[in-house]
């Protein structure tokens, strides 16, 4: 095989860090349920696993790095780099009784992950990676009180940012059987809200922007078993843990009325946001290195931290996912099984961890995915298609109903061996 | 192939894709009215004061230009509230072009015609008796002055030319037709006839005819109408032959900036008989807490917000974010007959309520209910004036001053009640920004 070559290597890197600083905050998918919280936590990895509802956590693999569970970094080709940029575009149609006809849609479309995973040696496989924790986005006009009045005057609410990760995983190899890996995460972003007041009560515009900054290490973990059943079956089991953590918050405000003209800024609080702990646990078994079939579930204490306001908890959330996939392999020169195709489904039903007038807001949908790996060169991609419905319409909240489309464009090489290339 | 133009293509193809896909892209946000139970926007808070005082007094002016309006003023009427007002006219007139008229031509009459611009103040289904004067000066600035004013005191001989009683509907577009005396037409057209220098051109023919006066007889009254200004004394006559032909000689007005009309008002019996030349200024609270308004007659109405700095005094407070002005009048105080002014401006003022430039937003609308007489008012957005008054920290003396939009000729007035917290009256809406304090 040939070492890689820099000049398209850097295309790839170039390509990438320029998606990403271009779309990846072009956020348009409004979500009414992102203003409380942390925002809309994200559930997909945006990996191999999308296309089987994001069910991954005893899922290994030697060509895509599988974030659902660093231990899983051990499986990967030794001395192989994998880099992957991934992209997915939303449609959504909300339904609600606040719903109005002609503003029902939402469409959107940006870079979600861009990672680097290289099989360091035999025992340990190793990541670093952008990708996306939440999301808040949603608009909508209320009703501002005039004080020493029984007036009010319309003004309407913008919500943007979020909070994003950079990571470094790790994956160790313990015997034959197990690998454990370790995630270190930094976790940061910000969470604006705009209150924009222009209406004729008043004579001039009065912008409000409220803006709360996070950042916090966040540690998570995991492990995987794995053995052969007889001839034809392989099984591999998985756990993951995360710590709780405490994103330190700094809320600002500031009030201007026009983009130039400032009245007021001022640091209105520092305080803290906490991330409940959390573990998953998953399964899969793969018949004849082709067919596999595996599950998940999920789970975050958000109950034990007790958060609550007016008309909404946060409380316990939790996903189950289940996925199947057929592995296409054919032989090459060196007798090396390489896959070829692969297509997956998948279903997920997900309670998050939003309780809103007494309605906890579930998730549920299904998935397909199809992916190709060139047998020319070292490039890979992976499509997945999700259908989903996310909230109801009953206690006057809003259902929406999803449809993504991802895609993750993977390139593997050697990284430098420096050496001997083949064991 | 080179397996890097592979690597490229493949690259272009992906960018096809994401360049393809974001045509489908939405650029606006969807917006979904939901969550606002969740909101906290009590950082920022609009709070509204309209309980801070103002100090409102009628402005006097004894003298206003009133030429060069484009309208012949005349009438008179009695206004329970604002007292007598009457106005008289006087203007030149210029001779026709000179043309041969026969000897057998035979003088017939001498009319005025006046015709109405459908403008009128006060109540015109009364008779009013109109008499015409001929002026024994001619009309002419005084030094320094390009206008002749409401005062101007004319010299004409009190034996009037003309008369007549007529009751006039001006939306109709009347005109007023009034005989004029035989014995000037006869001399206009003999010296018309032969020529005679003072029918050769304007200057000698007005030194010969000083022009014309119209005024309302004293003993009636009603109404004043305005008469647009192509008003002219025709001359009839008929050349003797087989049609007996009847022909007409026009003596117009060509001197429109000295057209005036002379406006007085008879204040007895009001609280404005008060004001003269040395005590122009009435406040309000000496005239039963309302300010009087008639452009037309010389009275204007200021307005001061003394305590307007005191909002700076609150500790909440910001940023001022709209100032509404309310102005009500008594809503006993207008009729049809004596109607509001359908609007108003505002210009600045001091201490010596000359009227400066105009406010922004100045004009403010009416809106008049005859039946529920507490919501007519005029409202203001003053915004912009009173962000400026409260940064003087001196003793301040400005305000606002009252007048109707230029080239209004109407008579109409307004009684405007003073500020104050008692329903109906006049008052100031002060919207201010308060932000939150806090301690992070």
């Amino acid at each position: 095989m040939r070492r890689p070559d820099r000049k398209y290597l850097s295309w790839f890197f170039l390509t990438g860090f320029v998606l990403c600083a271009n779309f990846s905050w072009a956020q348009n998918n409004t979500s009414p349920y992102s203003m409380l919280g942390i925002g809309d936590i994200e559930s997909s990895y945006f990996n191999r696993t999308s296309g089987m509802a994001n069910t991954g956590i005893a899922i290994r693999n030697n060509r895509y790095s599988i974030l659902n569970n660093p231990a899983s970094l051990t499986a990967m080709d030794d001395q192989f780099f994998s880099f992957e940029l991934a992209l997915r575009g939303r449609y959504i149609n909300y339904t609600g009784a606040d719903i109005v006809p002609g503003n029902s849609t939402s469409r959107d479309f940006s870079v979600k992950r861009l990672s680097l995973a290289i099989k360091a040696n035999k025992w340990w496989g190793t990541g670093v990676g952008f990708m996306p924790f939440s999301v808040s986005n949603y608009l909508f006009s209320a009703q501002k009180f005039i004080q020493g009045t029984t007036e009010s005057t319309p003004a309407l609410y913008e919500g943007t940012g979020g909070v994003n990760q950079v990571y470094w995983a790790n994956g160790i190899k313990i015997g034959k059987h197990i690998s454990a890996g370790v995630s270190l995460a930094y976790l940061f972003g910000s969470l604006s809200q705009t209150e924009s007041v222009a209406s004729s009560s008043i004579a001039t515009a009065l912008i409000t922007t409220n803006e709360i900054y996070l950042h916090s290490p966040y540690f998570s973990g995991g492990a995987q078993y794995y053995t052969g059943i007889g001839k034809h079956w392989d099984l591999t089991i998985g756990g993951t843990y995360n710590r709780k953590a405490t994103l330190k918050a700094e809320y600002s405000s500031k009030v201007s009325t026009t983009a130039t003209d400032t009245l007021s800024y001022a640091i209105t609080n520092n305080n803290y946001f906490k991330l409940p702990e959390g573990y998953g646990a998953g399964i899969s078994l793969v018949k004849d290195k082709k067919y596999s079939f595996t599950a998940d579930y999920r789970f975050q204490n958000w109950s034990a931290l007790q958060e609550k306001g007016n008309q909404y908890a946060l409380v316990n959330s939790n996903r189950y996912s289940a996925g199947f996939e057929i592995s296409q392999k054919r032989i090459t020169w060196g007798n090396f099984l390489v896959e070829s195709m692969f297509y997956q489904a998948g279903l997920f039903y997900s309670n998050s961890y939003l309780q809103i007038n007494n309605q906890q807001i579930s998730e549920k949908g299904f998935t397909a995915g199809l992916g190709f790996n060139s047998k020319r060169n070292a490039m890979g991609v992976a499509f997945a298609l999700e259908v989903g419905q996310r909230g109801t319409t009953t206690s006057n909240l809003i259902k929406e109903t999803a449809t993504s489309f991802s895609m993750t464009i993977s390139y593997r090489d050697f990284w430098n061996t420096k050496g001997k290339k083949y064991d | 192939m080179n397996p890097m133009h592979k690597i490229r293509i493949g690259i272009f193809a992906i960018l096809f894709f994401i360049i393809a896909v974001l045509g489908f892209t939405s650029c606006t946000k969807t917006q979904i009215d939901f969550g606002g139970q969740f909101l906290d926007n009590s950082y920022t808070n609009i709070v509204l004061v309209d309980t801070f005082g103002s100090s409102w007094s009628t402005i006097y002016r004894d003298s206003f230009p009133t030429s060069s309006t484009g309208s012949l003023l005349v009438g008179r009427y009695t206004d329970p509230i604002f007292g007598k007002v009457s106005s008289a006219t006087a203007f030149h007139l210029a001779p026709p072009t000179l043309i041969d008229v026969v000897n057998t031509a035979s003088f017939d009459s001498l009319t005025l015609v006046l015709k109405c611009d459908k403008s009128f103040y006060g109540d015109t289904t009364v008779a009013i008796r109109y008499n015409v004067f001929q002026l024994n000066q001619k009309l002419f600035f005084l030094e320094g002055t390009t206008s002749i004013y409401n005062n101007r005191v004319v010299d004409f001989n009190p034996t009037a030319i003309g008369s007549k009683a007529a009751v006039l509907r001006p939306g109709d577009g009347d005109s007023l037709v009034i005989r004029l005396s035989d014995e000037l037409g006869m001399d206009l057209f003999t010296r018309f006839r032969n020529k005679a220098d003072e029918m050769r051109n304007e200057d000698d023919f007005i030194n010969y005819f000083r022009g014309l006066l119209i005024t309302a007889d004293p003993a009636t009254g009603g109404a004043i109408f305005g008469f647009a200004a192509n008003a002219k004394m025709s001359l009839f006559y008929h050349e003797s032959n087989l049609f007996n032909t009847e022909k007409r000689l026009d003596f117009n007005i060509t001197q429109t900036q000295f057209q005036f009309n002379q406006i007085k008002a008879d204040r007895s019996g009001t609280p404005l008989d008060a004001l003269n030349t040395i005590k122009s200024e009435l406040t309000s609270t000496s005239s039963g807490g309302g300010a009087y308004l008639q452009p037309a007659t010389g009275l204007f109405v200021k307005v001061r917000f003394p305590t307007l700095r005191n909002l700076l005094l609150r500790t909440d407070y910001q940023k001022l974010m709209k100032a509404e002005l309310v102005i009500k009048p008594f809503q006993e105080s207008y009729t049809p007959s004596f109607q509001l002014p359908p609007k108003i401006n505002l210009y600045a003022t001091d201490v010596t309520n000359t009227q400066g430039s105009a406010i922004s937003n100045e004009t403010g609308g009416l809106v008049t209910d005859y039946l529920q007489r507490e919501s007519t008012a005029y409202s203001f957005d003053v915004t912009g004036y009173l962000a400026s008054q409260l940064n003087v920290v001196t003793d301040n003396k400005n305000g606002l001053l009252l007048n109707v939009p230029t080239g209004t000729k109407a008579f109409d007035r307004a009684l405007i009640r003073d500020g104050g917290t008692l329903t109906g009256k006049s008052y100031l809406k002060l919207y201010y920004l308060s932000i939150k304090k806090t301690t992070p």
